[in-house]
């Protein structure tokens, strides 16, 4: 895609020639992989193209922006690259000292010999720069294609290249330098070279003075296996290790691998050398780029909302998210979480995520710029903690074990209603009733049936003398209350219960999810009250219970209606006293 | 390239708002201060600008913009001149992790030549050769070219009057390299 920037606006120097090339070009995106500022932008400016060489200089772009995009760990990370390349028009071809003449008429100026140096390739920075910075305003690197054939280039404040095949390989290792900070690693001397410093070592990530393992920059790399120092030999030659000569040395100084790009051409970065590139790619991206919401969050309802990080895009993605609210850790891994405010307490939260490239590339990140976070402030100021969506319906009262005798008889203390089913969807469930307490009847079990109807909501008074069994014999049948019938959705959503029944005759009720009414209820059992509160905005579509099952006293041997109709406690004794008044025709009198 | 920002001297931000000022000649935005290229002398060994924590003004710089200039530089003669300085609606970029030691500097003086902020850059007058031979084996050599050009970024600030480059790495300690205005005529 090409595009015409708009118009740049210069303040011209009294006196100063503005640069002939400070002018909107043509600019074709080779790389469009997101926001500027969020991204490595490189500019990429052609020299030698004639306007009949236009297209010969997008293909030959094209083909350095493959090459590089191809060598890792450029490759891994070229979602974070953005190239533009500017059509600057020359009027002649090729450049000074090249292969098509001495003296060439370029736009950028560039030319061989430089400092009489055959292959090394100049050009006006001034210019360059100039052109990058009106047309590709947001560049980091700006670098330079000669249209030229001959073998040729150089590195830099802009780095150059001719187009010789060969050419690029210097584009690559320059860049190595000037985004990697890393060091040469070859021998050839260099006079004059700053020397690493004996104390503070050398400053690049790919070169040492010491020569201890433990001492080694990049010892987390090396294998147990290999010797420090590592001898050059084939045994070795794909090994990471502390080899002699480096940084224009012979002796005395190390770098980590026989054969990296930073020692000869035409091979891959080390391990060591891909470390370094990838840090420096997120040195200058952050790995958080967005987030949503913006800014502070106040909840005013009981809506569940997302929370979401946009990370630079990776072809394979290597992060990772920790999400934390309040300090604790959330079990989402994924760049979106959603918060429920019936899990929040009114008041201030801090939610956190934590995004880290856990790529294999690196091992090493002392300056943690493989990491980025990001907390919200939310402030919620409705409470939702009562308020379901559920109808999650808790877990019907399961029959108690085969009462035996009961020894005491007495009537147990009413289990509580347990916490109650959340409502059914859009509808608050209400924590449950108390079960209330036991019924006093709880004689001991006799007959062990089935508690018959268990109503809910009706009175179920309880029985009043409570003396303990006197046969104590286990419920017979145990089988389920016949029907815990009551208790009809939307009307009284007290949490059921398991009627888990225990040996003194109480039973503990854990109700299933009400099915949102919103309503109230109101159940009285075993001589007590049970109360959901129900903040339901009028379920309707709360989940059927399923069918109650008895609970067995093993106090009285009774069987108490299962509460999962009913969504409330049944103490077990007082459906006992009830079955007894129906079967026999018992009355209990006070 | 990473920014530092020091001393709150004056220092306010322009406006989001900022007008944009499209300077013809005689703009202060380039090379009113510029030293005489001929000027021989030995170049002028001036005091390190010492960092100083940030002032209370620093949170006051224009967030969504910042400055790009390209100045000329002749490190030898000491002279530069401002070939573009232009607004770009990005934040000002800087790098994260700890300060890069770079053997250049620009710094952003105010009226009285107090330091508003500082950058670090590469030696914009090194150009490497390096070059394979015939088994792929670098071989290098720098030179340092007598004209040159650096690309810096720069924040808005309305104190601002003067930007000069500094090399660090010279045997004398810090020596200014060039010395231009600050484009006001942008804000």
């Amino acid at each position: 895609m090409r595009h015409w920037l708009p118009a740049a606006v210069f303040l011209t120097c009294t006196g100063a020639a503005l640069p002939v090339l400070a002018q909107p070009l043509e600019v074709e995106s080779l790389r469009s992989n997101g926001p500027a500022s969020h991204r490595i932008d490189l500019a990429v400016l052609g020299d030698g193209y004639r306007v009949e060489d236009q297209a010969k200089l997008t293909a030959d772009a094209t083909s350095l922006i493959e090459y590089l995009f191809s060598v890792p760990p450029f490759a891994q990370y070229a979602d974070l690259f953005n190239v533009k390349l500017v059509h600057v028009i020359s009027n002649q071809n090729g450049a000074d000292g090249g292969d098509y003449g001495a003296s060439r008429d370029t736009a950028l100026g560039a030319y061989y010999f430089c400092s009489d140096i055959e292959r090394l390739i100049c050009i006006d920075t001034g210019q360059v720069l100039s052109v990058a910075a009106t047309n590709v305003p947001e560049f980091d690197l700006a670098f330079v294609i000669v249209n030229d054939t001959k073998y040729g280039g150089s590195g830099g404040i802009v780095a150059t290249t001719s187009v010789h095949p060969s050419a690029f390989e210097i584009l690559t290792h320059e860049l190595g330098h000037s985004l990697g900070n890393l060091a040469d690693e070859y021998e050839d001397p260099y006079p004059g070279y700053p020397a690493c410093g004996s104390i503070s070592d050398c400053p690049e990530p790919n070169a040492t003075l010491r020569n201890v393992r433990e001492q080694i920059k990049w010892r987390s790399w090396i294998a147990e296996s290999t010797p420090v120092p590592t001898p050059e030999t084939g045994l070795y030659a794909e090994s990471i290790g502390v080899f002699e000569g480096a940084r224009y040395l012979t002796s005395n100084i190390y770098r980590p691998h026989q054969n990296c790009k930073m020692r000869v051409g035409g091979v891959d970065f080390c391990s060591v050398c891909r470390e370094a590139l990838v840090r420096s790619y997120w040195e200058r991206i952050e790995l958080i780029e967005a987030v949503s919401p913006d800014g502070k969050v106040s909840v005013n309802d009981c809506e569940p909302f997302e929370v979401t990080v946009t990370t630079p895009p990776l072809e394979e993605s290597t992060y990772r998210f920790t999400w934390t609210l309040d300090g604790s850790p959330l079990a989402e891994l994924t760049d979106t979480i959603e918060l429920d405010p019936s899990t929040l307490e009114v008041g201030a939260h801090t939610l956190s995520v934590l995004v880290e490239d856990e790529t294999e590339l690196v091992r090493n990140d002392p300056e943690m710029l493989l990491r980025g976070e990001h907390a919200w402030s939310i402030t919620v100021t409705e409470d939702c903690s009562m308020s379901g969506t559920g109808g999650t319906s808790g877990t019907s009262g399961s029959g108690g074990t085969s009462g035996s005798g009961g020894t005491s008889g007495s009537g147990g203390t009413g289990g509580s209603g347990g916490t109650g089913g959340s409502g059914g969807t859009g509808d608050s469930g209400g924590t449950g009733g108390s079960g209330g307490t036991g019924g006093a009847s709880s004689t001991g079990g006799t007959s062990g049936t089935g508690g018959a109807s268990g109503t809910g909501g009706s009175n179920a008074s309880g029985g009043t003398d409570g003396s303990g069994g006197t046969d104590g014999s286990g419920g017979t049948d145990g089988s389920g209350g016949l029907a815990g019938a009551s208790g009809a959705s939307g009307t009284n959503d007290a949490g059921g219960a398991s009627g888990a029944a225990t040996s003194d005759g109480s039973t503990t009720t854990q109700g299933d999810g009400g099915s949102g009414a919103n309503v109230t209820g109101s159940v009285t059992a075993g001589g007590s009250t049970s109360t959901s509160t129900d903040q339901g905005l009028g379920g309707t579509t709360g989940p059927t219970p399923p069918a109650p099952q008895g609970d067995e006293d093993s106090g009285c041997g009774c069987t108490v209606p299962g509460g999962s109709s009913n969504r409330q406690a049944f103490p077990a004794l007082l459906l006992l006293a009830f079955a007894l008044v129906r079967r026999s025709g018992y009355a209990l009198k006070s | 390239m990473l920014g530092l920002k020091v001393d709150g001297e004056g220092m306010k931000a322009f406006s989001f708002w900022a007008t944009l000022v499209v300077a013809a000649q005689g703009s202060t935005g380039c090379g009113l201060t510029e030293r005489d290229a001929s000027d021989d002398r030995a170049p002028e060994v001036v005091p390190s600008a010492e960092p100083k924590d940030p002032g209370p003004d620093d949170a006051d710089v224009a967030k969504d913009r910042h400055l790009l200039m390209v100045i000329e530089v002749e490190p030898v003669q000491r002279a530069g001149r401002t070939l573009v300085s232009r607004l770009v609606d990005q934040p000002l970029p800087r790098l994260r992790g700890a300060p890069k030691e770079q053997p250049w500097r620009a710094e952003v003086l105010g009226e009285s030549g107090a330091v508003l902020y500082v950058t670090t850059l590469p030696d914009a007058g090194k150009v490497r050769g390096e070059f394979a031979d015939d088994k792929g084996r670098w071989s290098r050599v720098d030179i340092d070219q007598a004209m040159t050009a650096a690309s810096l970024r720069l924040p808005l600030l309305e104190a601002a009057r003067v930007v000069r480059l500094v090399a660090t790495d010279g045997p004398h300690g810090d020596t200014e390299l060039a010395r231009v205005d600050y484009p006001r005529g942008l804000l």
